[in-house]
């Protein structure tokens, strides 16, 4: 369902960030990123939905060339996308319900929402969302008084009220624990697992990646160095990548 | 070493900025202009003025202008300000505030050391006399100003009508902003100096035709030239005699006349000014704790 | 390869280059404002005979000047309300990081930076004209103030706000506006309360400087008092003035500290959408109330308001021919201007870093210091700056030099203000870690506090730059020198074309100055 064709991505017009990067994402797939910071992992997540336009190359969501949508249809497109920051990115003067709510945004038209005015089918899926991450019970707190797993998870609640067929996850578990991260992992599995919304996640964290994902993606330099099945990949792949 | 180069510095910059004006030993006298509002045209440099007081007396004169007498008024007090040419009221606050002594008083183009204010009235207006101001509104200038409130004020009160009691008034800000007000209605009637509709004609065209004249008040003396307590009385001598005769030279009244709406000079005596004094008494103005 | 003594060496010469900087830099202005202690030394006894005048105040005035003071209360609340709401909303949309199309901030930016420099005296002037004389026109004059200043406040910190936040909006497929809505404006709402109390203490003293153009409140008689020398009565409503910003401040910190208490955690979704309703209900009701508050503050009949539009026109046409032959004046004016403010700045920013140690709670040697010092500034804060001018000018005489010294007093007191609030916020964790190792309190402050907030300090200082030039131009009227003398006799005499002409030289100076500024600020942060 997403195609990306020949990727360059140059910031500053000097710094390459992603030097001819081809690969295909297929529907219900967990995937995982993996390489060193600097890479490009990020990069490549950013283009996928719009948030950087690559200097060359193509990326198709499902046969839209995302670099030529503009406006309304390029905010159609994201809205069918999911998108998980490792820092959360949450607001944390509103309140987790509202956080979710955010999600419905692209369903809504600009001065309802400007309002706060959200159908009941809106907070029907809010509530949904937060029971399948396991936060119903904060529903009403302010986001600055949860812990980091937690914003995750309501970050992630935020990405399944957009009813996405894929999520991107961006080094979501960077910024956590163990065991928080693990929760956060076991979260992107259940969703993966129930929904059948493939999951496309940047980890630096090569045990958690080998543990969790289907198909592991190896950026080096800003090159793809291996994209195989995670029982297909070697030792001396990963040895590979981080030397 | 260079810690030593370091304090050499400082003190060098801090000294040398301290001293600054220590320098200049020679005798100064400063002059304060307040300009009255109504004269004929802004003042715009005082340079003419001071070159030729200095020259008839020998002693450097620097002056400033201030739009508000206060400072001009408190420097009188402390001698910092030597002289100033300050209106009335003015000068009736710095001699209960510091001794400071009237030594002229200027002559207007009519060769007369006072001027009145005038009441004005819009020409449709059912007011005819000041009988029927009674619950009307009325702007004044502002409450520092002789002749737009100081003695219309007490006019009004002489009349028999109390101001705060018997009509509404506002302050304007200036005199043409109580013309301004007058012409579109906000007030029923204004105080201004004669004749601001002249002064102003420029940007009000139409104040001739849509204004009248409802009366005037008595004569109040014209701007001062007060000197400070702590000038010498053969200073103060100098300077009357140096002002006088400059105002005699033709080339002298010509520039006075042109600039700054002076045609002349005469002695005043304190005495001329108990009538401003008794009407900041009527306008309930105190001025005895100063 | 760079060694440790070179970057020692390195570090003392750059420290030596700042220090020596701001010194020579000080003594210039110094010399510009004719500086001269030996002057205000002996003026001394003059000056301290003027506040001892002020020293006996007439407490039975109260219940005259009490009337004055509510008026004075009640258009700074409605100017201040609808100001900041109002510019809220155009910070949103004029933000870099956050306007709708990047071309809007680089023209509404200069515009409301000219907009900015033109002193409430000549807003007053024309607002006055086109609405007549009362409190309508005082409070347009001031609301305008309000949403410059808020939009000026609150841009700076929108600018600073995280991508990131942005993009968790834009993510999920919303909007601009939806950005605006759901993650910068929840964010900048704390902000925006602190920035209303700022607005709301800016205008009460603003409006004693309205009191001149009849706009009423306590400006008027205080600018009566101050006529008939009746210093008396003048230090009854300074203290009056003094108590009000002092509760204002109170009411302030009370609001920002319990912030979160007032967070009503809901219990389901019912009640949480008629909380949202009734939250934008009463935001509306509010700009209702204040517009309608306005309105019939407004008595005049629109006969008369299209008379006075008329006029306003006719003096907007006139200031726009600018008189070009006024050049020279202009810029000896102008010269004079940044001087004051140039030395009032550093001197009261130099004075403040200094007396800030002493003012912060965490710094001070004892609380007891510190609260008689909080008290001190804030009294200095609260003398308006031409009352403090009117003093220096009895002691030291006409000239730049009194209006230099009275506005430096100021800077003094208002940067001491902030600047130690700053150092309250920030400094626990920094000043803990360095007192740990032995260290003496007035050490963590200069090797741990300073340098942290520095960069605080320098946008404060900056933006106390241009205010100051501002509030400059108010003291040209009693012959203190600068712009202002200009300014004040021109609009007396309705020269507009020169007005216009002296306008457009102090907003050049101000972009300048911005734009300068903003270097500065990038440089050091």
């Amino acid at each position: 369902m997403i195609t990306v064709q020949d990727l360059y991505v140059t910031y500053d017009k000097r710094t390459p960030a992603l030097r001819g990067v081809s690969l295909d994402f297929h529907d219900g797939e967990f995937v995982g990123i993996i390489g060193l910071s600097g890479s490009g992992k990020s990069t490549l997540l950013k283009t996928l939905n719009g948030l950087v336009s690559p200097s060359k190359g193509k990326v198709f969501v499902e046969d839209k060339d995302v670099s030529r949508l503009k406006g309304k249809e390029l905010r159609d497109l994201r809205r069918g996308i999911g998108f998980v920051f490792q820092e959360f990115n949450l607001v944390d003067r509103s309140s987790v319900l509202e956080n979710v709510l955010i999600g419905r945004l692209g369903y809504q038209s600009s001065f309802k929402s400007f309002f706060g005015v959200f159908q009941d089918e809106d907070y029907r899926l809010a509530e949904e969302a937060l029971e399948t991450v396991g936060l119903k019970e904060k529903t009403f707190e302010r986001g600055d008084q949860l812990s980091g797993g937690q914003k995750q998870r309501v970050a992630i609640a935020k990405t399944l009220a957009q009813e996405p067929r894929v999520i991107l996850a961006d080094e979501p578990v960077a910024s956590l624990d163990r065991n928080s991260g693990k929760a956060v992992m076991d979260t992107f599995q259940r969703i993966q697992q129930k929904y059948g919304i493939s999951i496309i996640v940047n980890l630096h964290d090569v045990d958690l990646a080998r543990k969790y994902c289907h198909r592991l993606v190896g950026l080096k330099n800003g090159k793809i160095l291996f994209d195989q099945k995670t029982e297909e990949i070697s030792d001396d792949d990963i040895t590979g990548l981080y030397s | 070493m260079q810690k030593r180069v370091l304090g050499i510095l400082i003190t060098a910059i801090i000294a040398s900025t301290l001293l600054i004006g220590c320098s200049n030993e020679e005798e100064v006298l400063t002059m304060g202009f307040v300009p009255m509002r109504d004269g004929e045209q802004l003042i715009e440099s005082l340079e003419p003025l001071e070159d030729m007081i200095s020259e008839e007396m020998g002693i450097t004169v620097e002056a400033f202008t201030a739009t508000n007498y206060v400072g001009v008024v408190e420097g009188l007090g402390s001698g910092q300000v030597d002289f100033g040419f300050i209106p009335p009221f003015a000068y009736v606050l710095a001699n209960a505030e510091s001794e400071a002594r009237v030594s002229l008083t200027v002559l207007n183009a009519s060769g007369e050391s006072s001027y009145r204010s005038q009441f004005l009235v819009r020409e449709d207006s059912d007011i005819e006399d000041f009988e029927d101001l009674y619950g009307k509104t009325l702007a004044f200038v502002d409450p520092s100003s002789t002749s737009g409130y100081l003695f219309p004020g007490a006019h009004l009160y002489d009349l028999g009508i109390d101001i705060e009691e018997d009509i509404t008034y506002l302050y304007s800000g200036g005199h043409d902003q109580s013309l301004q007000l007058l012409l579109s209605g906000d007030v029923d009637a204004a105080v201004t100096f004669v004749d601001v509709r002249e002064r102003y004609k420029d940007d009000f065209p139409d104040a001739m035709e849509k204004t009248r004249v409802l009366g005037y008040t008595m004569d109040i003396p014209n701007i001062s030239v007060t000197i400070s307590d702590s000038m010498d009385p053969e200073t103060e001598a100098r300077l009357q005699e140096a002002l006088i005769k400059i105002a005699d030279t033709e080339e002298g009244a010509e520039l006075l006349a042109e600039l700054f709406n002076i045609h002349g000079f005469v002695v005043a005596q304190d005495r001329d000014y108990d009538i401003i004094r008794d009407t900041a008494k009527t306008m309930n103005v105190d001025l005895s704790n100063q | 390869m760079m060694t440790l003594r070179d970057y020692i060496a390195k570090k003392k010469k750059k420290n030596r280059i700042w220090f020596f900087g701001i010194l020579l830099f000080w003594a210039v202005t110094a010399y510009g404002v004719n500086f001269d202690l030996f002057r205000i030394i002996s003026g001394l006894p003059d000056m301290f005979n003027l506040l001892g005048r002020m020293f006996s105040p007439e407490f039975s005035y109260i219940r005259e000047a009490m009337p004055r003071l509510l008026e004075t209360i009640e258009m700074a609340l409605v100017s201040t309300t609808l100001g900041v709401l109002i510019g809220v909303l155009i910070a949103l949309f004029t933000a870099k990081n956050t306007t709708l199309h990047p071309i809007i901030p680089k023209i509404i930016g200069p515009l409301l930076t000219f907009f900015r420099t033109i002193p409430n005296l000549i807003w007053a002037a024309i607002l006055v004209t086109i609405f007549s004389v009362g409190k309508f026109p005082g409070m347009i004059a001031l609301t305008i103030t309000a949403v410059l200043i808020t939009v000026k406040l609150l841009r700076e910190y929108i600018e600073t706000l995280n991508k990131n936040l942005l993009n968790g909006v834009e993510s999920v497929g919303g909007s601009k506006i939806q950005v605006l809505r759901f993650a910068v404006l929840p964010t900048i709402f704390e902000h925006s309360l602190s920035v209303y109390f700022i607005v709301l203490e800016i205008n009460i003293r603003s409006a004693t400087i309205l009191g001149l153009v009849g706009a009423g409140g306590i400006g008027q008689i205080l600018w009566r008092d101050l006529n008939h020398l009746r210093y008396d009565n003048l230090a009854t409503l300074i203290i009056l003035l003094f108590l009000t910003i002092l509760i204002i401040d109170f009411i302030s910190v009370t609001i920002r500290k319990n912030l979160k208490k007032f967070y009503i955690p809901r219990t389901s979704i019912a009640s949480f959408k008629l909380q949202q309703q009734k939250k934008w209900g009463g935001i509306i009701a509010l700009l209702i109330l204040g517009f309608l508050w306005l309105f019939f503050s407004l008595d005049i009949t629109a006969e008369r308001l299209i008379v006075g539009l008329g006029s306003g026109r006719d003096i907007i046409l006139r200031m726009v021919q600018i008189d070009l032959s006024y050049i020279p004046r202009l810029i000896e004016g102008l010269l004079e201007s940044v001087h004051i403010a140039l030395f009032a700045t550093i001197t009261g920013g130099v004075g403040a870093v200094v007396l800030s140690y002493f003012t912060a709670y965490n710094t001070a040697p004892s609380p007891i210091v510190a609260v008689i010092l909080k008290g001190v500034v804030n009294l200095l804060r609260t003398f308006p700056p031409i009352i403090v001018a009117i003093i220096f000018f009895r002691g030291v005489g006409p000239g730049p030099l009194a209006g230099a010294m009275a506005l430096g007093i100021y800077t003094l007191g208002v940067m001491t203000k902030l600047y130690s609030e700053v150092i309250e916020s920030a400094g626990t964790s920094i000043q803990q870690g360095i007192m740990v190792t032995g260290s003496t309190k007035l050490n963590s402050y200069r090797y741990g506090i300073l340098p942290q907030t520095f960069p605080n300090f320098i946008s404060l200082i900056l933006y106390r730059l241009e205010s100051n030039i501002r509030t400059s131009t108010i003291l040209g009227i009693i012959g203190a020198g600068g712009i202002g003398t200009l300014l004040s006799t021109n609009i007396t005499w309705r020269n507009w074309e020169r007005v216009g002409l002296l306008i457009l030289g102090i907003a050049l100076l101000m972009i300048a100055i911005e734009k300068i500024s903003e270097r500065i600020r990038k440089r050091l942060i």
